[in-house]
C-alpha cells in the first residue's frame, strides 16, 4: 500500500516533469519513509491521548529511538509489519510504564544485562541495510555515546525521584537490547545458516 | 487555466513534500535503523549521501 502511494506520488511528478526516471530509486524510497514515519508517530501520538499515557509515551520514544537509530537491531520484512509491531511495542511500553510506574529489582537486574548487551552487540545492521568496518565504528561510538548520557539520564530522575522517566528509559534499554539480540542472532546465525544450503 | 493553476499549486507543495523527504533520507543514511522497527531497502544513492 505505502510502495503504491510512493510510486504514484514519483509518476505524477514524471511526468509533469519535475522529476527524471534516474531518480526513481531514491524518491519512492524518500517517500516510502516520509510516509511510514509520519503514520507511525501520528498513530502512536493519537493512541496515547486516547489511552491517557502520552507522557510516558514520549519518554520511552525518545530514549529508544535516539539510542536505536544508530545502535540498530532486528528489522520486520514488510512495511506494514513493521509499522504494526512498533505501534505495538511502544503503545504496550506506554500503558506498562502508566500502570506500573516503580522501577523494581528484577527491572534493575534486566537492565544492567541490557546495557551490557547493547555495549557489546551495537551496532547490529541488517539484510535492507549492511553496515560497512567504518558505518560500525561511527555508530559502535555514537551508541556508547548515547547510553552513557541515558545511564546519567536515568541516575539523576533516580535522584530527583522522578521514577518513572527513569523505569521509562530503562524499560526501552531493555527492549533496544533484546531488539539487538535478536537481530544478531538473525543476521550471524540464520542468515549463514541460508547460505550455506544455498 | 483552473487546472493549470491547480497543477502549479501541487507542485509547489510537492516541492516542500520532496525536500522533507530528501531531508529524511540524509539523516537515515547517516543512522543504523530508518525508523521504529523498520528499514527499506538502502538505494546506493541514498548511501551517497553519508557524511563520514
Amino acid at each position: 500500500m505505502i510502495e503504491k502511494i510512493s510510486k504514484y506520488l514519483f509518476e505524477f511528478q514524471y511526468k509533469n516533469g519535475v522529476l527524471e526516471e534516474k531518480e526513481r530509486n531514491l524518491y519512492e524510497y524518500a517517500y516510502n519513509l516520509l510516509i511510514c514515519r509520519s503514520v507511525i508517530y501520528l498513530v502512536i501520538v493519537a493512541v496515547g491521548v486516547w489511552m491517557g499515557n502520552l507522557k510516558e509515551i514520549i519518554v520511552f520514544l525518545l530514549s529508544f529511538i535516539s539510542l536505536r537509530q544508530y545502535a540498530g537491531g532486528i528489522h520486520l520484512e514488510k512495511t506494514e509489519q513493521c509499522m504494526i509491531a512498533s505501534g505495538f511495542l511502544v503503545c504496550i511500553a506506554g500503558e506498562y510504564l502508566s500502570k506500573f510506574s516503580m522501577p523494581t529489582v528484577v527491572i534493575f537486574w534486566l537492565w544492567i544485562v541490557a546495557v551490557g548487551c547493547i555495549w557489546i552487540l551495537a551496532p547490529v545492521g541488517c539484510n535492507n541495510k549492511k553496515l560497512d568496518e567504518i558505518e560500525q565504528r561511527v555508530y559502535r561510538k555514537c551508541s556508547r555515546i548515547l547510553l552513557v548520557n541515558e545511564c546519567f539520564l536515568i541516575f539523576i530522575m533516580f535522584v530527583a525521584k522522578h521514577l518513572w522517566i527513569s523505569k521509562g528509559i530503562m524499560l526501552a534499554q531493555i527492549i533496544l537490547s533484546i531488539n539487538l539480540i535478536l537481530g544478531w542472532l538473525k543476521e550471524n546465525f540464520f542468515t549463514q545458516r541460508l547460505v550455506k544450503t544455498n | 487555466m483552473n487546472k493549470l493553476v491547480k497543477t502549479k499549486n501541487l507542485m509547489k507543495i510537492m516541492g516542500v513534500v520532496n525536500c522533507l523527504a530528501m531531508a529524511l533520507v540524509a539523516q537515515t543514511a547517516n543512522t543504523a535503523c530508518a525508523w521504529i522497527l523498520g528499514q527499506p531497502k538502502e538505494p546506493e544513492e541514498a548511501k551517497r549521501m553519508r557524511r563520514f
